[in-house]
């Protein structure tokens, strides 16, 4: 756990933190005085314990441990605790923020990023990373689902794969890096999620062995049972049932 | 639970075996060493004492709780051993344990709200664990001012409460391809769970950020391995969608998205995205995996629908349902829960002999929009076979269909939004099954 410090732990006196912070503490404190059957260290102990946390004689946290509610108490904090408390509500969020969390990759191919793979080189890819869930050709499934070996576009009967049903090759993209290995998230290189869409997308005939993905390449694909979709959205296809 | 109107259903005989009578499990293991038996156990015994907090192991069940001191405080409630609540697990992609569901246990609650540990779970990677300390909410896109917010920034921003049902879109789907003699209330339809929430309405957001009014639509994205994604209109955003923080009073269980979660009410429960840490605003949908590949409706003629939101007026009596029974003829309580994702119920019929005549339902407590509401109906069961129904009717006029209906639409590709008129079969025994499975 990390410590959520606020400005006033950091400067205040020990005092207004115990109120804010340990009131649980003290609280448990003054039942146990008002206990006549408290018969010395037995329930305290039991109570301090578990009231965390509370401070020693000289004011000090035992072990430096941040004072406030344990990890079982409400996490909402005391007025004046948490970041940046009583300022502006919320902070800009510069450029770094944002793109080290902004992954998603949509039709058209904005938010592929630079790089690119092979067939081949996703072949490779598959075996070490997803045959062992998905199947040794991938047209198994296993604990996972299986994930090729259909011709789309889907009709009712066929299998649901890659080839048969997915109507974007850049959602293909954007949920491998995003979400497989499923034991690994985020463990794949840019450029090996390239060369395993590559291969997927090859084992379902939809590209030739020879050609390689990048940004420019990948947006290209177009996938058979793409024009199968319909919106139903801003206007509603249900009710459907009278 | 006694019933006025009759005997207690038929109990599972395991249910008793399990409770302690006269000694904890921990208590004997402690009474060898006190000799104090269970008198002092509850209240001065070793293990009351170390810790407060009371577990399962603790309980005694004495011969008469007059003549003996209760168990003592204790710093967070357990259930009585003679309630038997639990989830039903799921794990299609065994052994992994992560990617899955769990049922909520329909048939023992009553009421509304679900408690939040029984409240069901459908994850697609686990559930993520988040120090809140390390956690931001990340606002982007087209917007005039990117922002990000801690939680103790979103509670400082005014707040809502409100109490609404999530529905897992996949809910009831037994019902498309002809159900399973064993199926209960539980596992074909324990996707849906009620709460109050409590958070930051999705218009505060927006208006702080100053989003641009060409912006149409938004991704919303969890922190969890999944790093699971959804776009939702911004329409929606606008008229209902709340940052929700609390659930039932407490802090969002980590199983429901903790530190914070989507809520948009009345729609599939997938896109209600838990652990959230992004949100970008844009103009068309992200069309990310959950719907393109996932929560598509295909259709007969093979094309899919896509961005089918709204959860449809359905109800179920979870009392007597499937696993439980019924001791004899006489009068009973059929008991059930109805809710629509477009508004309000406003009715709800039942038949006791399969939609030849229906009665009308009391309906118990406030019906609320997008929300459970429960139903009663005394009964007199003449001991003959009988088939039990139940059928909603929400604010917009919309009639829960039969599943004939529903099946004559939507073909046996469609997987996800059942909503149709699901039939229990009472047998003369007291036993009941699933009415779409011959007898
Ligand atoms: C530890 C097992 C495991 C490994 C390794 C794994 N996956 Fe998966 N994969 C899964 C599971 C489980 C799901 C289903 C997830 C869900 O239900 O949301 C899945 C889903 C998928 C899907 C979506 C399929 C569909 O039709 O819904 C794709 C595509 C995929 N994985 C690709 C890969 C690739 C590529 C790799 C290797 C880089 C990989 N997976 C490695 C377990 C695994």
């Amino acid at each position: 756990m990390t410590s959520r410090r606020g400005p006033l732990a950091d400067t205040g006196s020990q005092l207004v933190r115990w109120l804010m912070l340990g009131g649980l503490a003290l609280f448990a404190l003054a039942l146990v005085a008002c206990d006549g059957d408290d018969d010395g260290d037995g329930t305290a102990t039991a109570t301090q314990a578990t009231a965390s946390p509370t401070p020693t004689e000289d004011g000090e946290d035992p072990e430096g441990t941040p004072a406030g509610p344990g990890p079982e108490a409400f996490t909402t904090p005391a007025p004046g605790e948490g970041p940046r408390s009583g300022g502006e509500i919320g902070e800009p969020a510069s450029e770094d923020v944002i793109a080290a969390l902004d992954i998603d990759v949509v039709p058209g191919g904005a938010g592929l990023p630079d790089g690119s793979g092979t067939v081949a080189a996703g072949s490779d890819v598959y075996a070490t990373n997803c045959a062992r869930c998905h199947g040794a050709t991938g047209t198994e499934g296993g604990i996972g689902p299986r994930l090729v070996g259909e011709e789309g576009p889907w009709e009712p009967g066929k299998a649901i794969t890659i080839g048969s049903y997915w109507p974007y090759a850049e959602t293909v993209y954007d949920y491998i890096r995003r979400a497989m290995p499923f034991d690994a998230p985020g463990s794949l290189s840019d450029d090996e999620v390239y060369a395993v869409v590559a291969w997927l997308l090859a084992e379902e005939g939809i590209i030739e062995d020879d050609v390689e993905l990048n940004a420019e390449t990948l947006p290209q694909v177009r996938m058979p049972n793409r024009e199968s979709f319909f919106a139903c959205w801003p206007e509603e296809c249900r009710p459907d049932v009278p | 639970m006694s019933d006025e109107h009759g005997p207690e259903p038929a109990r599972n005989e395991s249910e008793q075996s399990e409770v302690h009578r006269g000694l904890s499990r921990r208590g004997f293991l402690a009474s060898a060493a006190a000799a104090g038996g269970a008198y002092f156990l509850g209240r001065f015994g070793p293990a009351s004492a170390q810790t407060p907090t009371i577990s399962e192991d603790d309980i005694v069940v004495p011969d008469d709780p007059t003549k003996t001191l209760g168990m003592s405080l204790s710093q967070r409630g357990l259930r009585s051993p003679f309630v038997h609540v639990q989830r039903q697990i799921n794990d299609p992609n065994a052994p992994l344990g992560a990617a899955g569901w769990t049922f909520s246990p329909l048939q023992d609650l009553e009421g509304t709200i679900t408690p939040a540990d029984l409240h069901f779970e459908r994850h697609h990677s686990g559930v993520a664990m988040i120090d809140p300390a390390e956690h931001r909410l990340v606002v982007h896109g087209m917007v005039q001012q990117p922002k990000q917010y801690t939680l103790w920034d979103l509670e400082r921003m005014p707040q809502e409460s409100h109490i609404y049902f999530v529905e897992c879109s996949g809910n009831s789907l037994a019902g498309y391809p002809g159900g399973d003699a064993d199926s209960t209330a539980q596992s074909i339809h324990g996707l849906v769970s009620t709460s109050e929430w409590v958070g930051v309405p999705m218009r505060h957001i927006v208006e702080d950020v100053g989003l641009d009014p060409a912006s149409t639509w938004a991704l919303f994205e969890g922190s969890d391995a999944a790093v699971m994604t959804r776009s939702v209109p911004v329409e929606k955003l606008m008229e209902d969608a709340l940052i929700a923080l609390y659930q039932n009073g407490e802090p969002i269980r980590p199983a429901q998205g903790y530190p914070m979660r989507l809520i948009l009410p009345g729609w599939e429960g997938n896109m209600q995205i838990k652990w959230l840490r992004r949100i970008e605003f844009g103009d068309a949908p992200f069309y990310t995996k959950e719907e393109t590949r996932h929560y598509t409706d295909r259709l007969p003629d093979g094309r899919s629908r896509q961005f089918t939101y709204a959860m449809e007026a359905k109800s179920v009596i979870t009392r007597p349902s499937p696993g439980q029974g019924l001791a004899g003829a006489g009068r009973w309580t059929i008991s059930g829960i109805a809710w629509s994702g477009r508004g309000r119920i406003e009715r709800v019929e039942v038949s006791t002999d399969g939609g030849s005549t229906w009665e009308d339902a009391a309906l118990l407590g406030e019906s609320r929009t997008r929300s459970t509401v429960r139903f009663h109906h005394p009964w007199e069961w003449d001991g003959e076979e009988a088939m039990l129904m139940s059928r909603a009717t929400d604010d917009t006029g919309y009639v829960q269909p039969t599943r004939e209906a529903l099946l004559e639409v939507r073909g046996p590709d469609y997987t996800y939004h059942y909503n149709g008129i699901q039939s229990w079969r009472l047998h003369p025994d007291g036993t009941l099954s699933n009415g779409y499975v011959d007898a």
